[in-house]
This record gives C-alpha cells, sequence and structure tokens, in this order.
C-alpha cells in the first residue's frame, strides 16, 4: 500500500494551503499536488453591491497585487459604462500597473528568493532571509529595499496611498498628476536602471551555480499565455491574450479578453479550492498554461523599451525555442523591473501626462464587462454582471496565480520525483519544495511573507496511519 | 530646561535628545486605522504636523513598519516613533529609548519592531540613529474607525509634549 506525505500548512501564502506527496510501496513518489485550502468568497458577496465600487472592494483582495485588482476592476467597469477612458488616465493607469509591478518583483526577487541564490539552498534556514542577507550581502538587500522603495512611492504619489488607493476608478483615475509629482518621479529613473542592472549581472553568473535546479525547477513543456500590443510587443496593461506552445509556435495571435471564456475553461477538483484554468481546445488537464514574467517574454516580439529589449536577445540564448524551465522566472522577472521603470520614463516624458481631463462618466449601458491586465504574477481578469441599476449579479475573478495552478501542482512532483527520498524526510526536500514555488511567486505569497524559513509540519505516515518520521520547522 | 522627554510617571529620564540639535528629523506615525486605537499614532502625526511644521522634519505615516523604512531612517538625524500600545488604564503615554535588536529577526515582512528596524539600518548603513517610542495605550482595538474617549481626551498633551520634544531637538 502507498504512504502519504503531508507538508500542511505551506506558509509564505496569501492564505493557506497544503503540499501532498504520495509514495509507492518502494518509496518513489507517485503522486503530489498543491491543494489550496482557504476559500476568499469575494466573487460571492460582492453581488447586490453597485459595480462601481468594485474596485476599491477588489483592491482588498490583495495587499500586493491592490493595484492590479484595482485595474481589472476598473475596465470591467469601463466596460459595462461603455466609455473611452482618457488618453492621460490609460497613461497614468499604465505607469502605477508598472509601480506596482516593480514593486512585486522587488519583493520576489529580493526578499524572498535571492537568499536562496547568494546564501545557498542548504544554508541555515535561520539566516537564509533578507536579514540574513543584509549582514553577508547588504549591497543587494539595499538595493532591493530601494527598488521596492521606490514602486511603492511612485504608487503613493499618484494615488495617495501605497496600498488600497481610491484613486483607480471608473472611467479612469481620480485625480490628473501634478508636474512636480512627474519630475520627482523622473529624478529617480536612472538610478532603478543602475540598481536593475546590477544585479541581473551577478544573476547571471550565479545561474551557472543552480544548474540541478533549472533542470527540475518546473521544468516541462506547456503552453504560455501574455497579453501583447497590437505589435506582439510586451504590454502589462492592455491588449490581446497570444497563446503560445513549448516549441514556440503561437497558436493563437491574439484573442480578445471579452472572449475568453472560448478559450479558457475552469475546472475544479475536490481536494483544493483554487480552480484549475485551462486552455479549452485543448481539453483538461492536457491544456496546461503558464502565465506570469516567463510566459510573457515567451509570447511578446519584444519588450519595446530599449535596455529591457537588449537583456531579452541574451535572455532568449538559453534555448532555441521558448524557455521551459520555471526557474527563469526569476530572470524573466529581473528583465520586466527594467522594462517597468523605462517605460515609465517614457510615458512621464509625454506632455500629454499632465493633461486634467482623466475621468470618462457615465451609467451602465452594458449589462456585463470584462476587465484584465497583467499582474505581476500573470493575466488577471475580473468579469461582472450587473442589473439595470448597476448592481452586481454575478462575477467571475480569474486570478493570475490561478493560470498556473496545474503547472504549480506539475512542478511540485517534479521536485518531489527529484528530491523526494521516500524513507526519510531531509530539510534539503523540504526548501526544493517550498523553491519550486517561490519561482511561481504565488500571489499566494502575499498575507504572512514569512521571510526566512516556513513554519512546515511534514508527516510521513505508514499505510495502517503509523508516524513514521516528523519534521517540525516553527 | 527640563528634558521633553522626562516621563513624570515613573521618574525615568529619557535623555536620549543628546546631540540636538539634529538636521534632520524623522517622525513616523503607524498604526491601522480600521481597528480603532490602534490607528492613534497617525491620528497625532496628522496634529503634530500641524503644529510643528519645519523643513526639517520628515512626518511619515504608515499602517505598520517596514524594511523600506531604513531608507528615510537612515537620512535622520533623530527618529520619533508615535505608536497604540496595550495598556491599563488607556490614554497613557510613555515613551522610551529604542534600540536595535541585534538577535532578534522578526519573521513576517509586513511587520518589523521598532528595533529590528533599527538594527536593519545599522546592518545596511553601519549605525541607526537615536530613536524615541512614544506610546498612548488605547481602550479598544476592535474592527472600526474612530478613537475611543480617552485616547481622544489624551491627545492635545500628546502632541504637546512632542512639540516640545520637536523644538528642543532642534534646537529652537
Amino acid at each position: 500500500m502507498s504512504t502519504q506525505i503531508l507538508i500542511d500548512p505551506v506558509t509564505r501564502i496569501e492564505g493557506h494551503s497544503k503540499i501532498s506527496i504520495q509514495l509507492d510501496q518502494e518509496g518513489r513518489v507517485e503522486d503530489a499536488r498543491f491543494h489550496v485550502t482557504q476559500y476568499r468568497g469575494f466573487e460571492k458577496f460582492i453581488e447586490g453591491r453597485p459595480f462601481y465600487e468594485m474596485p476599491a472592494l477588489m483592491g482588498r483582495i490583495c495587499g500586493i497585487c491592490t493595484i492590479s485588482h484595482e485595474l481589472a476592476s476598473a475596465k470591467a467597469c469601463d466596460a459595462i459604462m461603455a466609455v473611452q477612458v482618457p488618453p492621460a488616465a490609460v497613461k497614468l493607469r499604465t505607469i502605477i500597473n508598472l509601480a506596482s509591478t516593480l514593486q512585486s518583483h522587488a519583493l520576489s526577487f529580493f526578499y524572498l528568493s535571492s537568499p536562496d541564490f547568494l546564501l545557498g539552498m542548504e544554508s541555515d534556514p535561520a539566516k537564509r532571509s533578507i536579514f540574513g542577507l543584509m549582514q553577508s550581502h547588504p549591497e543587494v538587500a539595499r538595493d532591493g529595499i530601494r527598488l521596492r522603495s521606490f514602486g511603492q512611492k511612485v504608487i503613493e504619489w499618484l494615488a495617495g496611498k501605497r496600498v488600497h488607493p481610491n484613486w483607480i476608478v471608473p472611467g479612469g483615475v481620480a485625480s490628473p498628476l501634478q508636474p512636480e509629482v512627474r519630475d520627482r518621479i523622473l529624478s529617480d529613473i536612472p538610478d532603478m536602471l543602475t540598481i536593475i542592472r546590477r544585479n541581473l549581472d551577478w544573476f547571471k553568473r550565479k545561474m551557472e551555480d543552480y544548474e540541478d535546479e533549472i533542470r527540475s525547477f518546473g521544468n516541462f513543456p506547456s503552453l504560455f499565455m501574455g497579453m501583447v500590443d497590437a505589435k506582439g510587443n510586451l504590454d502589462l496593461y492592455d491588449g490581446v491574450l497570444r497563446m503560445m506552445d513549448e516549441r514556440g509556435h503561437v497558436i493563437e495571435e491574439g484573442f480578445a479578453v471579452p472572449d475568453y471564456r472560448d478559450y479558457i475553461g475552469e475546472a475544479v477538483e475536490p481536494w483544493s479550492y483554487m480552480k484549475f484554468p485551462y486552455y479549452k481546445p485543448m481539453g483538461y488537464p492536457d491544456g496546461m498554461y503558464r502565465v506570469g514574467p516567463l510566459a510573457r517574454l515567451n509570447v511578446s516580439e519584444g519588450c519595446g523599451t530599449p535596455l529591457a529589449d537588449q537583456e531579452l536577445v541574451e535572455f532568449r540564448q538559453l534555448s532555441r525555442t521558448v524557455i521551459l524551465s520555471s526557474f527563469y522566472f526569476h530572470y524573466a522577472r529581473l528583465i520586466e523591473c527594467l522594462y517597468a521603470v523605462e517605460k515609465m520614463g517614457e510615458l512621464l516624458e509625454d506632455p500629454n501626462i499632465l493633461h486634467s481631463r482623466v475621468r470618462a462618466f457615465a451609467a451602465p449601458n452594458h449589462s456585463s464587462g470584462k476587465g484584465a491586465v497583467e499582474a505581476p504574477r500573470g493575466m488577471l481578469l475580473h468579469h461582472y454582471r450587473v442589473d439595470l441599476q448597476g448592481r452586481i449579479t454575478w462575477a467571475n475573478l480569474v486570478v493570475a496565480t490561478t493560470h498556473n495552478n496545474l503547472a504549480m501542482n506539475r512542478a511540485v512532483q517534479q521536485v518531489a520525483h527529484r528530491y523526494v527520498d521516500g524513507a526519510k524526510l531531509t530539510e534539503g526536500m523540504l526548501n526544493r519544495v517550498e523553491a519550486v514555488i517561490r519561482t511561481f511567486d504565488p500571489c499566494l505569497s502575499c498575507s504572512t511573507h514569512n521571510q526566512n524559513q516556513l513554519a512546515l509540519h511534514v508527516e510521513l505516515r505508514g499505510p495502517d496511519g503509523r508516524l513514521l518520521d516528523e519534521v517540525i520547522r516553527d | 530646561m527640563t528634558d521633553p522627554c522626562w516621563d513624570g510617571n515613573d521618574g525615568t529620564l529619557m535623555g536620549a535628545l543628546v546631540g540636538a540639535p539634529f538636521a534632520s528629523i524623522l517622525v513616523i506615525g503607524y498604526g491601522n486605522p480600521l481597528r480603532g486605537d490602534d490607528g492613534v499614532g497617525r491620528v497625532v502625526l496628522e496634529h503634530l504636523r500641524r503644529a510643528a511644521p519645519s523643513d526639517r522634519v520628515e512626518y511619515l505615516t504608515c499602517h505598520q513598519l517596514t524594511i523600506e523604512l531604513v531608507e528615510p531612517i537612515r537620512r535622520a538625524g533623530l527618529v520619533l516613533l508615535i505608536d497604540a500600545a496595550a495598556g491599563d488604564p488607556p490614554g497613557v503615554t510613555a515613551c522610551q529609548i529604542v534600540t536595535p535588536e541585534q538577535e532578534s529577526a522578526p519573521t513576517l515582512l509586513h511587520y518589523m519592531t521598532p528595533g529590528s528596524l533599527l538594527a536593519g539600518a545599522a546592518a545596511l548603513y553601519g549605525a541607526a540613529p537615536p530613536t524615541l517610542l512614544w506610546t498612548l495605550t488605547g481602550a479598544s482595538f476592535e474592527y472600526g474607525e474612530g478613537l475611543s474617549d480617552p485616547v481622544q481626551q489624551a491627545i492635545p498633551a500628546l502632541v504637546a509634549r512632542l512639540q516640545a520634544c520637536l523644538a528642543w531637538a532642534l534646537g529652537e
């Protein structure tokens, strides 16, 4: 009979999850699953609320991706109102999305992941954290803090506060940009570019030490999906959705967000509260796809900004087709940081950015609306239906991390197969399971941000339920 | 002139202002305004900002202390933190010197203690500025906006003490 290893809870996630690893009689990994065990309920409790409340309400889904949810929600509301958002507001929404991406990527790379790279996957968990990094690599820690702080400050300067601001509204934004704010942001951009390039340099060298992880961390064929603009370039605010296969063939050149249900299905499994999106033409679960930084750089023609495009050329030399290993999410995040800062600068230099007209007003003119942006972790979509008075009657959210659910499960299986010895649990095994989840930077990471070791309780039980081995890490 | 950080309640001299006048001062009022009296730090800061504007004083409000604050901290000659505290009775002010906590590192990135924040600043920039933590005991930390009566009534006196503290620290 087989044995199950249960890792419960997995911390450093938004809410709760656990990982179960099933062993066969020979102690080999038979299956592994990533279970999301918390129910959020936003799609239900907003029913009956006026649509125009949605950006403010939905921003509270998350403290890190608050801007992403507010933007996707506002775009869905724009569609309900059938308005055209003023051009200056489109640019301002884009800038705040870029700032949000930057601070989120900085958190993921510097605070959560670089301790693994610089201190080692096997290093003392008590020191393997941003705080340990402050002692061992203060220059990297300083860079990460400055970069994240800059992203947060841009959000605060534009929107009034860095978490759950009320500036992104249906029809546009609540207030125009002031010249002194524009100048303040622009003055910091050169330093931020320098920081990102400096850290790209050491990371590219450091990757050579992680060949085994590159081979086994979520390194499998899958589809990739990302948002692109009319030229096929990376666009985090608006565009069409492109789907690419593992050989680099574009299988969907670009479908419109309102048509998403023709292309994306959502399956449900009894052992997880998180849904399992899949590419409908290929069915479930063959239609597994990945989203997020790696996917976006795979599907895009380019970034459209000079320094990021330069880095993208080098990035693409990792493979003749597409980059498959999820380890390279980290590398892609840094390139997107470069793109975000460059693009911010480009938009702020536009003379129209200070225009006073930043909001369109209308009553509900459609009975439903869909809005999507590229959140730091992938495509985020809000879909609402409203009654004649504009009250929400139904909602569906397809959250970035959800798209990666099938892939995360597959990645956990892969790491478990590679590292788990069924007879004995080890610290190294636990670290690798955590680290592969971390490559996806799931939004499940938001609520606790336990920055060094995860609080894990792993039990190895025999078929009769007898406890064979146990590891508790507080 | 009496050190304005003298805590008359227990006679302890909080003489942390050696080095005054300071070229730059950072004041951080923090707490959750949706948890009753936990938001008092931010309210007190806003009163103080209006009462004591100065181009040598940087005022910041935030939900909780996070690592990103090491940046403004390292630029400051003196740091004043303002927060709510649990305790009985409500409305009691206290002031204490904060020292870097080298041994304990927080496990949650969303929240740091004053001591661990100073330790972070010291680790990254070689030193941490002298820091005082001013607290006001709260009556209620339940969900909801607004401050309790005892806390509201205690604010003017705390603001006056902080104003005096700032004046001393600025050499005015």
